[in-house]
């Protein structure tokens, strides 16, 4: 596989081009920013009862954002600050991401330089969820 | 032009790179690679404090390069600082003794970062006024309205020489003729000159120049401020410390009235004479034809995206060669990452110039900037990767 393949892996593409609950749902009071300020990618997530995200940001941002919000459904706030954690350290290098939506991101050494854009909203979930208070 | 790229030893370990990432960094040839490599062979030592010869051949290096780029860029002296956002950033601290809530500092929307953020702070720590120069859709700096935004009350006008994202370059001997006689310093983000419009920088007439040393072939962590000695004898020293003193009591101590006042501590001996080996290297070519060079190759690629139905920024006046581009649905940092599958570096995001993005209601960019060693069939190979890039996507 190319070097551009291995990054812009079809499944990746057809995720960016159609991201799940990609709508900007102001009706949903909760929300967060998951913002770039090197790239200038944003997305504001609105956090209901099912999450949807709207924004600017790249094919690899997009598409991890859009994979991130289906694999959080149906998992407890424990459940998703324990699952962001797993999937943050597998991109860092440090454990390996084995769930089956997210194989796309298995190998990091594949997107070099972009790790950012994969962790944008992780990051930005995760900082939500630990400030939830208990 | 192929023989100058065969002084950058970088393309012979990557013979297929296409480096248009020139406004962020240079290459560095191979004389100012072995300058800083033979430095810490053969004579390292500090400068200011040993007597004996490796000192000595420090301090020769540290007092002939100041004198080599005064004399290169024809000023009356400079100092070293570790680079442009330092440079300014001294400045900022340095001027507030002379700034109060009745001035004012004009500043333009296309000023890099490091020319905006340290006047904001400087505006908020003494209520002055930040008022900002416009520019027109085409990348032009407003200068009618920087003559209405200019007072009696003006204290600092600061500016950026070449936009970094845009590539126009600005007028400052109109500028400098705004100005007139107000009591104001006229300073000068140097970045995008000082490696090959040297020219313009030697014919025009501002108070200080800013610049860092890697934007001119030279190593990172040093760079210079060109000043005429009227400014820095109004300037009280930036930092304190060994290097600057010339006598210390228990609750003060003098400082010395030479330049070397500003620059407390251990200089970075070995990136001055890497810095000293870019003068030479740059006063060797031909800038006359470089500048053609880069500005045709500029000209050459707007005009294919543009033919491409690409959106480019600015239209492309005087370009300093310097295109920032965006191409429709695909995000700059996919297409930075498709590019360098083809062994084309450039820059993709805002390039520290938020207000320039803000103007064209856009978040990011793709911008290519070329140097002395790009060549004409890079622009081809350009053209032909962004093709394939537009049809990968789509």
């Amino acid at each position: 596989m190319s070097r551009l393949n291995k990054m812009y892996q079809e499944q990746l593409l057809v995720e960016a081009k159609n991201p799940y609950h990609f709508d900007k749902r102001i009706d949903i009071e909760e929300s967060i920013r998951a913002y770039n300020p090197l790239c200038g990618d944003r997305y504001d997530l609105f956090l209901g009862e099912e999450i949807f995200f709207h924004g600017f940001g790249c094919a690899i941002s997009k598409a991890s954002t859009s994979l991130m919000i289906k694999f959080l459904e149906g998992k407890s706030n424990e459940e998703a600050i324990h699952s962001i954690k797993k999937f943050i350290k597998g991109i860092e290098g440090g454990g390996q991401i084995e769930e089956e939506l997210l194989l796309i991101f298995r190998n990091p050494d594949h997107f070099k330089g972009r790790h950012d854009c994969i962790k944008l909203s992780w990051n930005a979930m995760l900082k939500y969820l630990l400030n939830l208070p208990s | 032009m192929f023989a100058i790229k065969n002084n950058f030893p970088i393309f012979k370990a990557h013979p297929d790179l296409i480096f248009t990432d020139n406004a962020s960094t240079t290459q560095k040839p191979a004389a100012v690679i072995e300058a800083i490599s033979q430095y810490y062979r053969e004579m390292n030592a500090n400068v200011h404090r040993a007597v004996y010869d490796l000192g000595n051949q420090s301090d020769q290096i540290y007092r002939d390069t100041r004198q080599e780029i005064c004399e290169f860029y024809q000023k009356e002296t400079c100092i070293f600082t570790h680079g442009t956002t330092d440079g300014f950033n001294k400045l900022a601290m340095s001027l507030e003794n002379q700034i109060d809530s009745r001035s004012n500092i004009i500043v333009t929307e296309m000023e890099h970062h490091s020319n905006l953020v340290p006047w904001q702070e400087l505006c908020q720590r003494t209520g002055a006024e930040l008022r900002l120069v416009g520019m027109t859709d085409e990348g032009t700096l407003d200068y009618e309205q920087m003559e209405k935004l200019m007072d009696d009350s003006t204290r600092i006008v600061s500016m950026v020489h070449i936009s970094n994202t845009l590539g126009t370059i600005n007028d400052l001997k109109r500028v400098r003729k705004i100005i007139g006689n107000r009591n104001a310093w006229f300073l000068v983000d140097a970045a995008q000159s000082c490696a090959i419009h040297i020219d313009l920088i030697q014919n025009s007439d501002a108070d200080a120049y800013i610049f860092g040393g890697h934007k001119m072939f030279g190593p990172t962590g040093v760079g210079i401020l060109l000043a005429k000695k009227k400014l820095l004898n109004e300037l009280p020293p930036f930092h304190f410390g060994g290097g600057m003193v010339t006598e210390v009591e228990t609750l003060k101590s003098e400082y010395k009235e030479d330049v070397t006042r500003f620059e407390a501590g251990t200089p970075p001996i070995a990136q001055i004479a890497g810095l000293k080996e870019a003068v030479r290297f740059i006063s060797e070519v031909d800038l006359g034809q470089c500048r053609q060079n880069v500005s045709r190759l500029a000209k050459t690629l707007r005009a294919r995206l543009e033919a491409e139905g690409f959106d480019c920024l600015g239209k492309g006046q005087d370009t300093a060669g310097i295109v920032s581009v965006t191409f429709g649905d695909i995000h700059p940092h996919d297409a930075a990452s498709f590019l360098n599958t083809k062994n084309i570096a450039v820059r993709a995001g805002h390039h520290c110039t938020q207000l320039i993005m803000k103007k064209y209601g856009i978040q990011a960019c793709v911008r290519f900037s070329f140097s002395i060693y790009n060549r004409d069939q890079e622009v081809d190979s350009i053209m032909h990767a962004i093709k394939e890039m537009k049809s990968f996507f789509s």
